[in-house]
């Protein structure tokens, strides 16, 4: 598992890349127009909260602290007045309890495959089709920082209106009202984007950690390995026909064992290595009683943890 | 990155010799020129790179950028950007959508939907691809089906075009 992790998270982060030129691209705009700067104390909270997640779990505290951002900004949940969108599962099960009135939308289907730039269109279309009343939103991800650290973060998006009243925007040429509503829901697809992208990319180095962790505590662990080996018989013979088992197979009728059967590791092997010359005699026979018998299946392996 | 470097060699040159102490050097100041930031949300071509016009195809017209632009926020139509850089060549991309917008500081952001080298353009999927596309049109039997097939048309038809 840490193997695979691995794979991913190194997958992750080499889209990565290239998706934080393009989302650092997309915010600019905000910045410039001195959106993102107003002082602490009179910046208007955001009414719209998107919370990037996904829906696989083991992954540390990924998913928990975006949950917590939510709720430090949407305080308490008997006042809250925010609209909250969930992208992930995740997302869901950690508001729910809670906020179950705030939550507008859930998508969900997010964490088994990278996301794309047409995951975040749909998410985008979904927030602006479902007429979400909002003048200041805010998308919380958790940003990538190295394989040992990230950093939950929110990314604020804003309504046409808010950008016109901006004392920036008079610089601006040819800004008319359809150029910036295709500019906005180009802008909010691509900040989208940019916050799973980065939120997969926290999530996969995360989970690498975390499954290393438990291969870790798995080999402590590991004391006993019992091997249930089960001889099947056909099903219309009640009673095996050892006899002809142990005739076919050059063995001793007290060799067969009886069904089902079950023994170590070095049982086992001693087993298999009666059992291949016994393989090798059935198959090239053409006609006897013991071809019929299927001969070894390992059925089951237990692990036995203490 | 090589004209990046290039463009900050007067910069340092002068830091040295007024300033006893190494100034910062952000990624933002930049004597001349214009860092543009060209993307598709797969692939990076310019970022924050100094180049000398770009010429690019919007609704509102297709204009070309130089350094010192007025500010300005355009959505990009399917068509080709075209990018001289500063040792003068110039290169061409496809760009299906997206937003361009121009700063105070100079900076220009083009981030396209799809972006691709003109010269990867396979002409003859483009060609069926135009072809299906008109079929969807014809076929579109609701008002959004049409505008989508009615997309679709234009963004093969730009391609094709940007293929020839």
């Amino acid at each position: 598992m840490k193997m695979v992790s691995a794979a991913k998270y190194a997958r992750a982060e080499r889209e990565l890349k290239s998706a934080r030129s393009y989302g650092l691209g997309a915010q600019t705009f905000y910045e410039q127009a001195e959106l993102n700067k107003e002082e602490e104390a009179e910046k208007p909270k955001p009414t719209l909260l998107i919370a990037v997640s996904s829906d696989r779990g083991l992954c540390g505290a990924i998913h928990s602290s975006v949950g917590k951002r939510i709720k430090a900004i949407s305080g308490p949940a008997a006042e809250a007045q925010t609209q909250i969108i969930c992208v992930g599962d995740k997302a869901r099960a950690l508001l729910q309890r809670d906020y179950a009135n705030c939550i507008t939308q859930v998508f969900t289907d997010f964490g088994k495959k990278p996301p794309i730039f047409q995951d975040a269109v749909v998410v985008a279309n979904a927030i602006l089709a479902g007429g979400q009343d909002f003048t200041i939103g805010s998308v919380i991800y958790n940003r990538f920082k190295s394989v040992v650290s990230y950093e939950t973060k929110e990314a604020p998006v804003y309504s046409s209106e808010v950008v016109n009243q901006s004392s920036k925007i008079a610089l601006y040429d040819s800004v008319d009202a359809e150029v910036l509503q295709s500019y906005q829901e180009f802008t909010l697809a691509s900040i989208i984007y940019y916050a799973m992208k980065e939120n997969a990319c926290s999530e996969q180095s995360s989970r690498m950690t975390a499954m290393d962790g438990a291969s870790k505590n798995a080999g402590k662990n590991f004391v006993q390995m019992r091997i249930v080996v089960v001889v099947s018989y056909p099903l219309f013979e009640a009673v095996p026909n050892t006899e002809a088992f142990a005739a076919d197979s050059n063995m001793s009728t007290d060799a067969v064992p009886p069904y089902p059967w079950s023994g170590t590791p070095a049982e086992v092997q001693q087993l298999g290595q009666l059992k291949s010359g016994f393989l090798k005699r059935s198959f090239s026979s053409s006609n006897n009683a013991a071809k019929r018998i299927v001969v070894v299946s390992v059925l089951q392996v237990e692990f036995d943890f203490w | 990155m090589n004209h990046i470097t290039r463009a900050f060699v007067p910069l340092i040159r002068n830091a040295n010799k007024f300033h006893k102490y190494p100034i910062l050097l952000s990624s933002r100041t930049y004597a001349d020129g214009m860092p543009l930031t060209f993307a598709s949300p797969s692939q990076v071509y310019y970022d924050q790179a100094s180049v000398k016009q770009i010429d690019v195809p919007s609704f509102s017209g297709s204009f070309g950028i130089l350094p010192k632009h007025v500010p300005c926020l355009a959505v990009l139509k399917p068509g080709v950007v075209t990018i001289y850089e500063e040792d003068g060549s110039n290169k061409k991309y496809f760009v299906s959508s997206g937003s361009i917008s121009i700063h105070e500081d100079s900076s220009v952001q083009v981030l396209a939907e799809e972006a691709i080298p003109v010269d990867q353009i396979d002409k003859q999927a483009a060609q069926s691809g135009l072809a299906t596309a008109q079929q969807h049109l014809t076929s579109a039997s609701s008002d959004l089906e049409r505008a989508e097939a009615q997309i679709e048309v234009e963004v093969h038809e730009a391609l094709v075009k940007a293929a020839e």
